[in-house]
């Protein structure tokens, strides 16, 4: 153990030393053209005479160019090639000295490379897609500037964009009605089916009705979701839900004749709108049912059914746990399964109240893409997992350390990739305050753990666990409250100590620690909670999501370091752990 | 009226088609929307007491009464809708992502309190590319409505609706629930038909005068340019993805060969040549106006995206089968682009909706107006034994008319291949060997020499003028020619298909690799990347002299050397077949990553 933390903080001083030599090489930008008729990014940076190097991806699905020219040139070449004789071998590119750089026209999936030397006039050259019909829109800005990025205009106000992408950045007016609740989208919906319907309620209350499955999905409170996500670009993307979500049902929970069998037959027939709410319609084989969602008189939601065709006794099923305690105007809920006499299916009402923190303030499925478009999800240990990169896949939670004051809990799954880099967190925060990091190699201790640390108090946790990625799927969860830090790995209790508290202005990330340390791994089901769980949830979590997973490989004996390289390094790279080393360097102590 | 589009949209526009002010014969209004509306038009109708009823890309319905002009919110929130019809003043029937709603105003209060599923009995992935075009009325009762297939651009979503067929999920864009690349016919009380299959975009389907179904579709891998088809119950029309739910298919559409793809699809009517008549054709619909809108009363429109245009399309019936002629009906003069929705108004003025939702063009609603004056145009266009008659709007000047110069053309085919579009193979300018002018100068017969099947003959008719002087409005005239009158040859035969079994392995070892080598999808030379050089020259520089001067006869008949290039053989060969060997082609797909 000794010995291998000794070649840890040797890695990192190496590191330390080897940077100015990797400085000089040039950092390419990495440019998509994508659906919409946009490139991404739709602008960047360059110092007058700097060697640029931009690999271009079409990663839309339809052909395009990239064609850099001369400040002011655009509509002059845009036009010269709109005009240009069509001939068999369609290039686009007319004649002409502003043309500086070009590609051949990439169908769908190609890409190219360009490498040139910046000119030395500063100004704002254009880029441009000269296929027919897209110059009009399809163009971005090459800064050529002493100046970083940070000196330009705002894209919402950035007149060298085209307006699409400034119309997308300014999103502030939705519609041309008003949009006080209720009122709903059918839209794409995380962590629901693909025709799905949020529904906004007066009170900060919002629902997630699954029209597919006809059953609510998840209730949330606070705003309601922005929608212009999947609005901008292609539609690849979700309405983002503004708020927390506190009951997250996981079965169909109306039940006929008997409690334990779930109706297998659902067919959605729309809506009505009853006093400006959607009142559902749906048949459960052959009952017929209404359902009408409302905001409850003492907070949290409450909902109307109307059945038709039911011939005994009706069921509805809360599940153990969840996130609500649920009353019935009809019947009583006993280990939450409500029986509703015969006599009063015609019409129930079910309340549902939040119980405060029961479920995490966020929870991640990870069953769709986080962290940018590509790589897509991969089978994980419960649904899909996202591979975070270890370069700069990040994603920003919303979450402060403040928000988690009164206890917390930290839980996700991960398979570290190989090799591992130096520290790798998986959900963490930093600032001056001070930092959380839980994740793995931490400082360049082998093994999982946690670390909380401020200006006075520092406190780690570090399981003994190899320190080479092992290829399993591993379970990392810690709690901590004013008190105490614990650490469980694979649903074990895995040690504890004296808590340091939160840094409460820094944002928690998945995958990074903020900007460092990031995880080079496959998270699946990430939770934040905003409570302490105790050993037995934590190990009710893990028993839950283990084992429904692809076939765990066997692990390797620990040795040398892998003969392939790794999988997800692209050609060129540099080994092992080029990236963001910053943070293992000032802090390996 | 304020123009509710982007500044810079127009100042391009303008930019573009400065030479080009309003039209002598139609005049195009805008339509102001309600401010704060993104007017990304995906439906238009007008109800039976005379108002419009449009839908929008964020989940609107709207109401407008051209009288007063006020809109009014009939309802919202539906997803992404993108066709819709009015038929009574307190119903519609719209098209959304996920299924075909039927919108009713129960109370009288002019919104929709009853948003009633009529049918959602196809799949979805959550893939972006699966759009659902329609509704349109079926004669008999009931609507067709058209379904995207997905783009590997994207993946699919954990959670689907339909079953998930494996198989049906490879290729660049795929299938992988039921009836995506599909045209169903859905009956008024919701049941499905799957009516057609073999489609990737077809946005979007409508009548013709005779009452037969048409609808577009998109260039893009086995679409070498985009078409035009004539929709018949059990056809295949070429994308073999929707072939994963074929009734008794059980093998992977790409495993399917090419030949037999070929063999078994059913050949556009049209097809609109990429970069020159249309890149991304939208709604079929057809001038029923009887005659308020002009001298093209029951002829056939095709809205096109990528430019300021709308299409004629007059179709003919050749050996049983339909093809024939495109002419813009007009190009910009105040038209902008996007133009994806159109309906006739009850005074005969035509209502075109735009978008441009992930597409170059311009958003909102316009009105376009016949004035009463009747523009020479190239009214229908017949196919003969040896060329083609040519019927014109008014009577020709006599010099220009007969003047073969007038009449050079080209003519070309685009490859059925797996690779995205395809080049223009056997390009080959031609000039006729006989031209003769009516008694009435109101109709050409040219003749050319050899006359072939197969292919699409391109003219430019722009020396032709009025006998008042006037020029030819549309001089852009394409006529799709798969089927001569007498005799027609075997077509020429399909380019490389998909993936074999090794290839797609290959394909999937290096995708997973993120090599980007293995992204590229062209299994042959793509659109911008031809491995040979076409037989024939570009076709701006032609020298031909034309053999005489133009006689000043009112009527006559003048020859000339038909070719420029030997005459092909009368079985055609692609002018550019690549010599690879299966083995030898980079994949003709990529394969997404599998979740």
């Amino acid at each position: 153990m000794l010995l291998r933390f000794t070649t840890a903080v040797l890695l990192s001083l190496s590191l330390v030393l080897a940077r100015p030599a990797a400085a000089q090489e040039v950092e390419p930008i990495e440019m998509k053209t994508i659906a919409g008729l946009r490139y991404d990014p739709p602008r960047f940076v360059v110092k007058p005479g700097a060697k640029v190097k931009i690999e271009i991806e079409n990663a839309d699905d339809m052909a395009h160019n990239f064609v850099l020219v001369a400040p002011g040139a655009r509509m002059e070449i845009v036009n010269a090639a709109m005009t240009m004789p069509i001939t068999p071998e369609q290039t686009f590119i007319p004649p002409s000295d502003k043309i500086l750089q070009h590609t051949v026209v990439l169908v769908p999936g190609k890409t190219a490379t360009l490498e040139f030397t910046a000119p030395e006039q500063e100004g704002v050259y254009p880029y441009i897609c000269t296929y027919p019909g897209h110059g009009m829109v399809m163009y971005g800005a090459m800064y050529v500037s002493k100046q970083g990025e940070e000196q330009l205009p705002t894209i919402a106000n950035d007149e060298n964009l085209p307006d699409m992408v400034r119309d997308q950045a300014n999103t502030a007016k939705l519609h041309a009605h008003a949009t006080e609740p209720p009122h709903w989208y059918r839209t794409f919906m995380r962590d629901s089916g693909p025709a799905s319907i949020a529904v906004a309620l007066p009170g900060g209350q919002s629902y997630c009705w699954d029209a597919g499955a006809c059953r609510l999905r998840y209730a949330w409170r606070g705003g309601f979701v922005d929608p212009t996500p999947y609005w901008k670009g292609n539609g690849d993307a979700f309405a983002e839900v503004q708020g927390t979500i506190y009951y997250r049902p996981g079965v169909f929970p109306l039940r006929f004749g008997e409690a334990k069998k779930v109706p297998t037959e659902v067919r959605f027939r729309g809506f009505n709108v009853v006093e400006k709410f959607p009142q559902f319609h749906y048949n459960v084989g052959s009952v017929e049912v209404r359902e009408l969602i409302k905001p409850a008189h003492h907070g949290g939601i409450e909902a109307t059914y109307q059945l038709t065709g039911a011939k005994g006794a009706v069921y509805f099923v809360v599940e153990p746990g969840a996130g609500v305690e649920a009353s019935s105007s009809a019947g009583k809920f006993i280990d939450g399964v409500l029986k509703i006499p015969a006599d009063k299916t015609k019409q129930f009402t079910i309340s549902f109240l939040e119980i405060l923190n029961r479920e995490p303030l966020a929870y991640w499925s990870m069953n769709d893409t986080l962290v940018g478009k590509k790589p897509l999800p991969v089978e994980g240990p419960k649904g899909r997992a996202v591979i975070f990169d270890g370069k700069k896949s990040e994603h920003a939670t919303g979450l402060k350390g403040k928000d988690l004051a009164e206890g917390a809990t930290f839980a996700v799954w991960a398979q570290l990739a190989k090799p591992p880099t130096p520290e790798q967190v998986l959900i963490g925060a930093k600032s001056d305050e001070g930092e959380f990091a839980l994740g793995a190699n931490l400082v360049g201790v082998p093994g999982y753990g946690v670390r909380v640390k401020s200006a006075k108090q520092e406190a780690k946790i570090v399981a003994a666990m190899p320190m080479e990625a092992d290829d399993l799927w591993h379970h990392l969860v810690a709690t901590l409250d004013r008190k105490q830090l614990r650490f469980y790995l694979d649903g074990k209790p895995a040690g504890m100590a004296a808590a340091a508290p939160l840094p409460g202005e820094a944002e928690l990330f998945l995958g990074s620690l903020g900007k460092a340390s990031f995880a080079g791994a496959t998270l699946d089901e990430a939770r934040i909670f905003a409570r302490v769980l105790d050993a037995k949830e934590i190990a009710a979590l893990y028993e839950t999501e283990r084992g429904k997973g692809p076939p765990k490989p066997v692990p390797k004996p620990e040795t040398a370091a892998p003969a392939k390289p790794a999988a997800p390094a692209k050609p060129g790279s540099k080994p092992a752990a080029k990236p963001a080393t910053k943070t293992s360097s000032k802090s390996a102590q | 009226m304020k123009r509710f589009i982007l500044p810079l949209l127009l100042a391009a526009h303008s930019a573009f088609a400065a030479d080009q002010g309003p039209s002598p014969y139609y005049t195009v209004e805008d339509i102001a929307t309600p401010p704060g509306l993104s007017p990304e038009v995906g439906g238009l109708a007008f109800r039976p007491d005379g108002k419009l009823v449009a839908c929008f890309h964020r989940g609107e319905v709207y109401t407008y009464d051209p009288a007063t002009q006020e809109w009014k919110l009939f309802a919202q929130g539906l997803h992404e809708p993108l066709g819709l019809l009015a038929p009574t003043n307190d119903e519609v029937i719209v098209m959304q992502r996920p299924e075909l709603t039927r919108l009713r105003d129960t109370d009288a209060d002019g919104v929709a309190d009853s948003y009633e599923t009529i049918t959602d009995a196809f799949g979805m992935t959550g893939n972006y590319h699966e759009f659902a075009f329609g509704p349109v009325a079926a004669p008999d009762g009931g609507w067709f409505i058209s379904l995207n297939l997905a783009s590997d651009g994207a993946g699919i979503r954990h959670e689907v609706r339909g079953e998930n067929r494996e198989r049906g999920r490879i290729g660049r864009m795929y299938s992988a629930v039921p009836w995506r690349g599909w045209i169903l016919k859905v009956a008024p009380d919701g049941k499905v038909t799957p009516w057609a299959s073999g489609f990737r975009s077809p946005n979007a389907p409508g009548f013709d005068a005779e009452g037969r179904l048409l609808v577009p579709d998109n260039q893009g891998d086995w679409l070498g340019s985009s078409p035009l088809y004539h929709v018949e119950k059990g056809k295949f029309y070429g994308h073999p993805a929707a072939l994963a739910w074929k009734p008794g298919e059980t093998r992977a559409p790409l495993k399917i060969p090419v030949e037999e793809l070929d063999k078994n699809r059913t050949r556009p009517a049209i097809v609109f040549s990429q970069n020159i008549v249309a890149n991304s054709p939208t709604q079929v619909f057809h001038d029923s106006t009887e005659g308020k809108f002009g001298p093209f009363a029951g002829q056939t429109l095709v809205g096109e995206m990528n430019r300021a245009r709308i299409l004629r399309v007059v179709l003919e019936e050749v050996d049983g089968q339909l093809q024939g002629m495109t002419v813009p009906l007009l190009d910009d003069h105040g038209l902008r682009k996007g133009d994806n929705r159109f309906a006739f108004a009850p005074d005969g003025s035509l209502w075109v909706g735009e978008t441009n939702h992930g597409w170059a063009g311009d958003k909102g609603i316009q009105r376009i107006v016949w004035t009463g004056k009747v523009p020479l145009d190239v009214k229908e266009m017949y196919l003969t034994k040896t060329g083609f008659d040519l019927v014109f709007t008014r009577p020709l000047e006599t010099a220009s008319a007969s003047n073969p110069e007038n009449y050079k053309a080209q003519r070309y085919y685009y490859e059925y291949h797996a690779a995205y579009g395809s080049k223009q193979f056997d390009l080959t300018e031609i000039a006729p060997k006989a031209v003769t002018v009516s008694e009435d100068r109101m109709k050409v017969t040219l003749e050319y020499h050899p006359l072939l099947a197969w292919r699409i003959y391109q003219f430019d008719f722009k020396g032709l003028k009025a006998e008042d002087g006037a020029p030819l409005e549309n001089s852009l005239v394409t006529y799709t020619l798969n089927h001569l009158r007498e005799g027609t040859p075997p077509p020429p035969p399909p380019g490389p298909g998909a993936l074999s079994e090794a290839d797609e392995k290959a394909a999937r070892t290096k995708e997973a690799k993120k090599d980007p080598e293995a992204k590229p999808a062209a299994g042959k030379p793509a659109t911008t990347e031809p491995d040979e050089k076409p037989k024939t020259a570009a076709p701006k520089s032609a020298t031909a002299k034309p053999a005489s001067t133009p006689a000043a006869k009112t009527s006559g008949t003048t020859t000339k050397p038909a070719e420029k290039k030997p005459a092909p053989k009368a079985t055609p060969t692609p002018a550019a077949k690549p010599a690879a060997t299966p083995a030898a082609r980079k994949p003709a797909t990529r394969l997404p990553a599998r979740p």
